[in-house]
């Protein structure tokens, strides 16, 4: 990471969340950023990890596509320029559900980055990291074409493409150039600090609106974790 | 002081410079949203001061063994091996020495009681030491040597002093093994048995009360830990 990650306010705006904070767990209050949340389906139970650096857990509800949407303000956000960052530290933590049943990745899915919906459908604007039992894909969304990488070649996933169950894995997105439109043009992606790939002929607009989110969900019908170490979130500033 | 990145990916930097909204509430308390407990069953006062850098002020209410525990969400810390740790503060005792107690840092306790996990700067009207406590035993060292300090020991009233720990190694429990201490930038000690297991659990924590039935005053600065990422 570029040593301008850290500049001031006057260079840009940097959102991160370690979720060290105080006991609030509810909508408005969550973590350092007091994400709001919204319910897919039925309600994911949401506590924080005793941990060194702050662990938020999400545990989605037993019916399949039972889940949870953090975000800040809806539509609060739009990508203009270049030199955004975006990354996280996530787990599928390998705790106890139920009895002895343990969480697994079947049918654990999320999205984490920038998007606009707040349902298990896929967003239709945003830039953002999927996982889709583990298996790991990146987006630009868009009103006008969806670009989708899949991530490949990385030794710290199963088959350099899936993540492993109680491992913490680093995500992170780096756009850069820009596109007609005057929004970000490639994005890359980079797994545990390897690089994954990268998406060209993005054609997001400067002007479509998203909000900082974390979609966590299932579709496998059982209980399913979610451990989220940071959120972390670089916006350049211009004009 | 110690310099450490500021980025997440690197580690967890908790602090508050205490320039907030006007809210002194539980749950509300400066830029960390700080819930408040009281000690002794009598709160202390909380207030903010005009200053360039954000000053919180905690005043007692004049009975002996009360005050009030600042703190995060309990238990949702541990401390893993390893360097890098750090706690430090900026703090003031604003009108008197004696009677007036403060332990600040990570740690279990909301009462007078000395916590039996965490690491901490511990002042007894003024006197300084600073402990480390877990599940596999206690260690506590006073402050020596210290020029800013009377005696190279004791907090001068109305007088800032910066203070910092910082942990390092790795003990039989899988906890930080080393606590050395520094006073106004000054080495002030080091406790080199820390028996903190890695299991142990504790919070992020100001906790400050009186012994002498007089309302004490404690200002406090800027409160900052930093703890490097595990892999």
């Amino acid at each position: 990471m570029s040593d301008d990650f850290i500049g001031g306010s006057k260079d840009g705006t940097h959102i991160f969340d370690d979720f060290h904070s105080n006991s609030a767990i509810t909508t408005g209050l969550v973590g350092n950023l007091n994400w709001d949340m919204t319910t897919i389906a039925h309600a994911s139970t949401p506590s924080f990890v005793a941990s060194p650096n702050g662990v938020l857990r999400l545990a989605a509800a037993a019916a399949s596509g039972d889940g949870e949407a953090l975000t800040l303000k809806a539509d609060g956000v739009v990508l203009v320029g270049d030199g955004q960052v975006f990354r996280c530290r996530v787990r599928y933590p390998n705790s106890v559900t139920t009895g002895v049943v343990r969480n697994s990745l079947t049918g654990n899915n999320f999205r984490i980055g920038f998007g606009n919906l707040v349902t298990a459908v896929e967003h239709s604007v945003g830039v953002f990291l999927s996982s889709d039992a583990g298996v790991l894909t990146w987006t630009c969304a868009n009103t006008t074409t969806d670009v989708t990488g899949t991530v490949t070649g990385i030794p710290t996933l199963t088959g350099g493409t899936t993540m492993v169950l109680d491992k913490w894995h680093d995500l992170e997105l780096r756009l850069t150039e820009t596109n007609v439109v005057g929004a970000p043009y490639k994005i890359s992606c980079l797994v545990d600090g390897y690089p994954a790939g990268e998406i060209v002929t993005a054609v997001l607009a400067a002007n479509e609106t998203m909000e900082f989110s974390i979609v966590h969900y299932q579709d496998s019908g059982a209980i399913a974790h979610f451990d989220i170490d940071y959120y972390e979130a670089w916006i350049p500033r211009f004009g | 002081m110690a310099e450490f990145p500021l980025g997440p990916k690197e580690g967890t930097r908790v602090f508050d410079d205490f320039h907030s909204n006007a809210s002194v509430a539980t749950g509300l308390v400066g830029n960390l949203d700080w819930e408040i407990t009281a000690v002794g069953g009598g709160a202390s006062t909380l207030s903010y001061l005009a200053s360039p850098n954000g000053i919180l002020k905690m005043t007692t209410d004049g009975t002996t063994g009360h005050g009030s525990a600042l703190h995060l969400m309990a238990d949702k810390v541990v401390l893993a091996p390893g360097d890098g740790t750090i706690i430090r503060t900026r703090v003031r005792l604003g009108t008197q020495i004696a009677n007036n107690l403060f332990r600040i840092g990570i740690h279990d306790s909301v009462t007078t009681t000395e916590p039996t996990k965490g690491v901490w700067i511990d002042c007894a009207a003024g006197v300084l030491s600073f402990d480390v406590a877990g599940s596999g035993g206690d260690a506590s060292v006073n402050v020596g040597g210290v020029t800013t300090l009377t005696s190279g020991t004791t907090m001068v009233v109305d007088t800032w002093h910066d203070i910092e720990l910082r942990l390092s190694g790795r003990n039989v429990y899988g906890g930080p093994a080393n606590v050395r201490c520094f006073v106004d930038d000054e080495y002030a000690g080091e406790i080199k048995t820390s028996l903190l297991k890695s299991v142990d659990t504790m919070e992020f924590k100001i906790l400050h009360w009186d012994t002498g039935n007089v309302a004490q005053v404690l200002d406090i600065d800027y409160y900052e830990v930093y703890l490097p990422r595990n892999p």
